[in-house]
């Protein structure tokens, strides 16, 4: 009974293998346009190697949800909203991870939102200012259970395993906790407001774009894997503003960075 | 020789059959750990695209879509302008920001399109420039955006409506109740257009200046205007040195110590044809208090996009000498505050103590010493101490005192 389970599994097993070995040159052999790169991926045990062929890719991995910041309750003075509780850590919803598979050239990643917060369907079209709007970013974010663990965390970033390539991307936004300047937390204002806990002082506000992650390499270096970090979020919502939902649309740009490289 | 006991030997077909199942699953994997979709110039231009055309002229691309994923992918494709990060780098404007130059330029052939699971796809686009176009160099690029903003589509106007793709309900309480923020991610292949022509390369470099506020380390901030209409590149560096001496940054700083000199090296600044950009650099671990001189040195230079080259590079020095007042939360700072109550302290004492010696010598009257005559009695009868009686008159030890020898004698108490 069972060595005949045994041979099922065995059976069904090589079934699945040759079935897979039959999809995948065709899967390589419907890529229309031309051949850049060549990855070899071994088929142990058989004796033979199968060409599969992929372009290098700059790509999102995984991007931050959606989310509602709480709700506020203004009358005179401002109220402050964050994203994310009184903890150091993020949880995988304000994950972003990106793969570049390139080897050559940089990588730029950017936030930008496409406005102020306004209420489309009210008449009156009251809105917060995207300026009250901030962002930091933090390598103290949970792992996806399905990723691998990392294999570094260097300047608030982390290069996640199978990682190659230069660790000198430059995370401007990333956050390093200061009880003394008033950062301890993700709701902590001083942790959106104080640029003595961010890695550069350059500006965090939404209304203009600002760089998450700046990775320049000249063309003939590069990087392979994949990198991660955590995006949180705080409002400021002026005094007196209307009651009402208010939505924004925040966009992640990825691009090749060619920019400062020497 | 011992044989194994038969139940514990491993049937041949069963570990067969484990690695034959083991090999399956990771081969079913291997295509899958791709995920999401990119976007490059189709082969064989590389990372960007950059054309030299006339005023009135058209060029033409392609670009080049990856869908890793096994779900088909629909991505909205849009030509956008150039423009700069808070940071002095590229950055696109979005679709919701009115196109003034290349963004308006570009036609995309298909501007929605879906590629199936692990398919690849060619778009093209012309970049048609208006006969009034004045020359320069000009930024932008085709950005490739998923999620529920495609324009048109029901959920493009919930986004817009309610940010969540829900109905909302607006309340009718005096509270805010949601703030929503709707995530998408986009990616963007650049291109630069050279019309050509009469190019003007100026610049001006208005502000080297230094912040410092409390909570915070000094900032210098570095202002440059592009004034031209070319791209111009600025490399710039700020020396610091003066009193007292700067120590090593650590081991994961990004400043060098040369010498006696710390040096800061930041990015590369691209400044778009007349653009202008703020850069601040932030003196990390500065000391709390001192004398300072910066030297800010930049490198500007013309950028060529079509041939890749930096000429016409001029450098320029700006030199700002400044302090930084001490903290009086820092070490140092306490230290001086302690010294310095402790002068305050002394010369308060001292300074009521001569007062007190000076009323005394006021309200003293001449004494002319007789025979057997003591100190110790003499300070009794002023009803004040002997040691004070001796310092009035400068008495010195041994305290002796001579018969017709004149002093002062404090008047008693009354």
């Amino acid at each position: 009974m069972q060595n005949k389970k045994i041979q099922i599994i065995f059976l069904a097993s090589l079934a699945a293998l040759l079935l897979n070995l039959v999809w995948m040159p065709f899967f390589a052999s419907s890529q229309s346009t031309p051949l850049r790169e060549e990855d070899i991926l071994p088929q142990g045990g058989i004796g033979s190697t199968l060409q599969v062929t992929r372009f290098p890719f700059l790509s999102f991995n995984k991007i931050p949800d959606s989310f509602s910041f709480s709700e506020a309750s203004t009358s005179t003075s401002e109220a402050n909203l964050f994203s994310d509780t009184g903890s150091q850590q993020l949880e995988t919803p304000r994950a972003l991870i990106i793969s570049d598979t390139r080897g050559a050239g940089g990588i730029l990643l950017q936030a930008s939102v496409s406005g102020n917060f306004t209420i489309q369907s009210n008449g009156d079209n009251p809105n917060i200012p995207v300026s009250g709007l901030r962002l930091v970013t933090t390598d103290r974010v949970t792992p996806i259970p399905s990723d691998p663990q990392p294999v570094a965390t260097k300047n608030g970033l982390i290069y996640l395993a199978g990682y190659q390539g230069d660790q000198n991307i430059i995370a401007p936004l990333g956050i390093n906790f200061d009880e003394t300047l008033g950062c301890n937390s993700f709701s902590d204002l001083a942790t959106f407001t104080n640029p003595a806990c961010r890695n550069t002082v350059s500006s965090n506000t939404l209304n203009n774009t600002v760089n998450i992650m700046d990775g320049c390499l000249p063309a003939n270096n590069g990087r392979n894997g994949k990198i991660q970090t955590g995006v949180a979020y705080n409002l400021a919502v002026p005094p007196y503003t209307p009651p009402g939902a208010y939505s924004t649309i925040m966009t992640f740009t990825l691009s090749d960075n060619t920019d400062n490289c020497s | 020789m011992n044989k194994l006991p038969a139940n514990t030997a491993i049937p041949v077909t069963r570990l067969l059959s484990f690695f034959v199942l083991v090999l399956s699953a990771f081969s079913f994997c291997l295509p899958t750990a791709l995920a999401g979709y990119s976007v490059i110039p189709a082969p064989p231009i590389e990372h960007q695209f950059t054309y030299e055309i006339k005023p009135g002229a058209e060029k033409s691309g392609t670009i080049l879509i990856e869908n890793f994923d096994n779900t088909p992918v629909t991505i909205s494709l849009y030509g956008a302008d150039g423009t700069q990060s808070d940071q002095g780098t590229y950055a696109l404007t979005t679709r919701f920001n009115k196109q003034q130059h290349l963004g308006k330029w570009i036609t995309i052939s298909q501007p929605v399109v879906t590629v199936g699971p692990r398919e690849k796809k060619q778009v093209d686009f012309k970049i048609n420039i208006p006969k009034d176009a004045t020359p320069g160099t000009y930024s932008g690029g085709i950005a490739a955006e998923t999620g529920g903003n495609l324009p048109g589509s029901k959920q493009y106007k919930d986004i817009i409506s309610d940010g969540d793709g829900g109905t909302l309900q607006l309340p009718k309480t005096a509270t805010v109740p949601t703030n929503n923020v709707t995530i998408t991610s986009r990616f963007v292949v650049k291109i630069f257009v050279k019309i050509p022509g009469t190019v003007t390369y100026k610049y001006e470099w208005p502000d080297f200046s230094v912040l410092q506020q409390k909570g915070t380390y000094p900032t210098f901030r570095v202002e440059y205007k592009n004034l031209g209409n070319t791209i111009i590149r600025v490399q710039h560096k700020i020396e610091i040195k003066g009193f007292p001496s700067l120590p090593e940054p650590g081991p994961n700083s990004k400043f060098k110590l040369e010498k006696d000199t710390l040096v800061i090296d930041p990015p590369t600044v691209t400044l778009l044809q007349k653009s202008d950009a703020i850069i601040p650099v932030r003196w990390d671990n500065a000391p709390d208090f001192g004398f300072y001189t910066a030297t800010a040195t930049s490198t500007f230079s013309k950028y060529d996009i079509t041939t890749n080259k930096l000429t016409d590079t001029r450098t320029e020095i700006h030199e700002l000498k400044f302090y930084i007042p001490i903290k009086l939360g820092s070490p140092i700072g306490l230290s001086l505050v302690t010294l310095a109550l402790l002068i305050l302290g002394s010369a308060l004492f001292f300074s009521i103590r001569y007062l007190m010696l000076q009323d005394l010598i006021k309200n003293s009257k001449t004494y002319t010493i007789k025979e057997d005559d003591t100190l110790t009695d003499l300070a009794k009868t002023s009803h004040i101490g002997w040691k004070k009686l001796a310092h009035i008159n400068k008495i010195k030890a041994p305290y002796i005192l001579k018969p017709g020898q004149k002093i002062l004698l404090p008047k008693k108490n009354k």
